[in-house]
């Protein structure tokens, strides 16, 4: 109960961004959904990988549709949302398992950033 | 989240560019009270690490010299313009000491700058090595 009040207590706002921040993650690395991030995405959407790749909206979605890799024990904790008017920037951990077609695996940690518009 | 409207304000700018150099040479001359004025209350700030500070976090590294930046150099610098804020990608040339050890590399910056009023802050920031 007084879990479910805390909850409760998060603005409706951050609560939104949270929900549509773990929509995205689940899109990328649970469902690979390319519709869910067509329709989630901006037209202008950058995605920077953590080796300094940068791909523009097509180039993700793509390479979402036609990843190879599964993941498993996938789990997404968001650490905060800083919302600014209009604007929310939210940062969530991802932590899990990618395993290769070529059978591979690397342990994923990472601190992923969102900007919303 | 918003989808674009069929009406696109464009953003005013002015300023901002500006901003960014300030931010730099900020960092490189360790001015608190500059990266007090432009970095968010709530910012989240991302290194190369994995380290994610927080505004206080930023500014007291840099007073206590845990971090020095003895180069930032700026190349490759795109401004992403919306109505609502401006992200930047850039590459920035680095070169410094982190807790005593020196360090030198390229980074892939992303910086989200909001005009909040009349003045531009930054409201998250993300570094990754680039390989």
């Amino acid at each position: 109960m007084f879990g479910a009040m805390v909850s409760f207590a998060q603005s409706n706002a951050e609560k939104q961004v949270t929900e549509t921040v773990l929509a995205v993650h689940k899109a990328i690395f649970v469902n690979k959904d390319s519709l869910a991030l067509e329709s989630l995405f901006a037209p202008q959407l950058t995605y920077g990988h953590s080796g300094g790749k940068v791909e523009n909206r097509k180039e993700t979605i793509d390479n979402v549709s036609q990843n190879k890799s599964t993941y498993t024990n996938i789990e997404a904790k968001v650490l905060s949302v800083n919302i600014q008017g209009n604007t929310a920037a939210s940062r969530y951990l991802l932590t899990g398992t990618e395993t290769k077609p070529d059978g591979k695996s690397t342990e994923l940690k990472l601190n992923i950033l969102q900007v919303w518009i | 989240m918003l989808t674009m409207s069929s009406l696109v304000i464009g953003q005013d700018t002015t300023g901002l560019k500006k901003a960014t150099v300030l931010l730099n040479e900020a960092l490189l001359k360790k001015d608190s009270s500059v990266l007090m004025q432009l970095l968010d209350n709530n910012i989240s700030y991302g290194h190369s690490n994995g380290w994610i500070q927080s505004k206080s976090d930023v500014v007291e590294d840099f007073a206590s010299g845990k971090i020095s930046y003895t180069k930032l150099e700026v190349s490759d610098e795109k401004f992403q313009i919306q109505q609502q804020a401006v992200a930047i990608r850039n590459i920035t040339t680095v070169e410094g000491v982190v807790s005593g050890n020196s360090f030198k590399m390229s980074l892939q910056v992303l910086q989200v700058w909001k005009r909040i009023k009349v003045k531009w802050v930054l409201i998250a920031r993300q570094s990754v090595k680039l390989i």
